[in-house]
């Protein structure tokens, strides 16, 4: 019976009956993992490459050993079972597995190391190429670059500096209408406030002089009330001045007689008007 | 019968030249003195302060024999029983009388009153009681107050009738 064990992408150990062989596979790790590399790196590592190699090739010898330790013991437990001459015959057919295995996997090795080196130098060839490519590129961009820039720019400035004309001219003009404008406007203003400044006058000097005038008429009222009421109280002073007067010298001055025919006559003036009827 | 008597016994009183002072003095002498008469047994009480003159004191007196000599008098008519009765309707006829009012300025003697009264009733036709009263105030003339009317005729009146023409030749002098 065969059966296969994969130890990894570039170890398999296979198991036939009762012997069993190791393969290494370096064709495959250097096709899945250097050239890889060495693609989309460009420039790949060595170092990594070198160490993979030598991983590889301990790997190899470990299991190996362990592969022969393992046979080691079944010989001896065979040899103490069976035969010797089976023994020897089995441990002669080992030997020459063992010994072909291991020139198989000195092969192998030996070729992963040509072909690695081989690829090493092909990388070094591509990114030296990629290299110098990328310089020329870049320098022609460069060089591209600077020209576009420079022509931009100097178009950039002559339109700057037209645009700069043209904004001078604009602002010079448009200085100058507004210098118009502002001057027609205070013009305006200053005869739209001469106007509304001599009609306020004109008003405030007809309120005035009529507030003047009501004044004067009001005081001129107020005097002559004051007068009539003076003039009135002055009266009704020299009235009661002379009422008094007459009353202190007529009661001197007047007879019984005399009292007695003022009193008649004022009943005859009653019996005139016939007051008493 | 006492309305009757009282209203005699009134007009016998106003039929002489009287204001109505008077006539109010002489019913209070009367009945002080039939006060006397009936309660005091003649005894004359002191008067209290009440001046009283002459002409009043001889009215009394008057009075006083024309019940003693004439029974069927006015005076003798009043007795004992009809005395506060009579009195009382006296009374009330001076309070309701409606007086004729003289103001004068000064205070005229007894006859000039009675002067006065009967010049008022000749003038009027009546004999209408005369209320005096003193007002100093008139100067001169005299002042009438008739049925509510009030009339000045007095001097004071005329110069305040007379007051513009009499402040105009004062101002004459102011200037």
């Amino acid at each position: 019976m065969l059966s296969v064990l994969i130890l990894s992408p570039t170890i398999y150990l296979v198991n036939e009956g009762k012997r069993c062989y190791c393969f290494f596979n370096a064709r495959a790790l250097l096709s899945s993992e250097t050239r890889k590399q060495s693609v989309f790196l460009g420039i790949a590592s060595m170092p990594e490459l070198y160490s993979a190699i030598i991983a590889l090739e301990v790997t190899s010898l470990v299991v190996v050993l362990i592969l022969y330790m393992l046979e080691y013991r079944k010989d001896r437990r065979l040899q103490e079972e069976k035969e010797i001459p089976v023994f020897k015959e089995l441990q002669e057919k080992n030997a020459n597995a063992l010994h072909e295995a291991m020139t198989r996997s000195h092969d192998i090795v030996a070729q992963a190391e040509t072909e690695s080196l081989k690829v090493i130098a092909d990388a070094k060839t591509i990114n030296r190429k990629q290299e110098e490519q990328i310089a020329t590129e870049l320098a022609s961009l460069r060089a591209e670059l600077e020209k576009t820039v420079n022509d931009q720019t100097s178009a950039a400035l002559t339109d700057f500096q037209k645009y700069l004309e043209t904004l001078r001219t604009k602002s010079s003009d448009a200085q100058v209408n507004v210098e118009n404008l502002a001057k027609d406007r205070v013009n305006e203003f200053i005869e739209k406030f001469e106007q509304h400044l001599s009609d306020f006058l004109v008003h405030t000097q007809q309120e005035s002089l009529s507030a003047i005038e009501l004044e004067l008429k009001s005081a001129r009222n107020l005097i002559d009330t004051y007068k009539e009421k003076q003039i009135r109280i002055v009266n009704e002073n020299i009235l009661a001045m002379l009422e008094r007067t007459i009353s202190l010298v007529l009661s001197r001055k007047l007879t019984l007689k005399d009292q007695t025919d003022l009193i008649y006559e004022s009943l005859e003036k009653a019996k005139v008007e016939k007051f008493m009827g | 019968m006492p309305n009757d008597l009282a209203d005699k016994i009134f007009l016998s009183i106003i039929e002489e030249p009287i204001p109505i002072q008077s006539v109010r003095k002489r019913i209070h002498l009367a009945k002080t003195w039939l006060t006397n008469l009936f309660y005091s047994e003649g005894k004359s009480k002191e008067e209290n302060g009440e001046y009283v003159d002459e002409i009043d004191t001889n009215w009394l007196k008057n009075i006083q024999a024309t019940r003693e000599e004439e029974k069927d008098s006015v005076w003798a008519a009043i007795t004992k029983t009809n005395f506060s009765e009579i009195f009382e309707v006296l009374e009330k006829k001076v309070r309701e009388v409606n007086p004729l009012v003289l103001f004068i300025p000064i205070l005229l003697p007894t006859n000039e009153v009675e002067n006065l009264v009967r010049k008022v009733r000749a003038d009027m036709g009546r004999p209408v009681l005369l209320d005096i009263r003193l007002d100093p105030d008139l100067i001169g003339g005299a002042a009438i107050a008739w049925n509510g009317i009030y009339k000045d005729y007095s001097l004071r009146q005329k110069i305040k009738d007379n007051h513009e023409t009499i402040l105009a030749s004062f101002q004459k002098y102011i200037r």
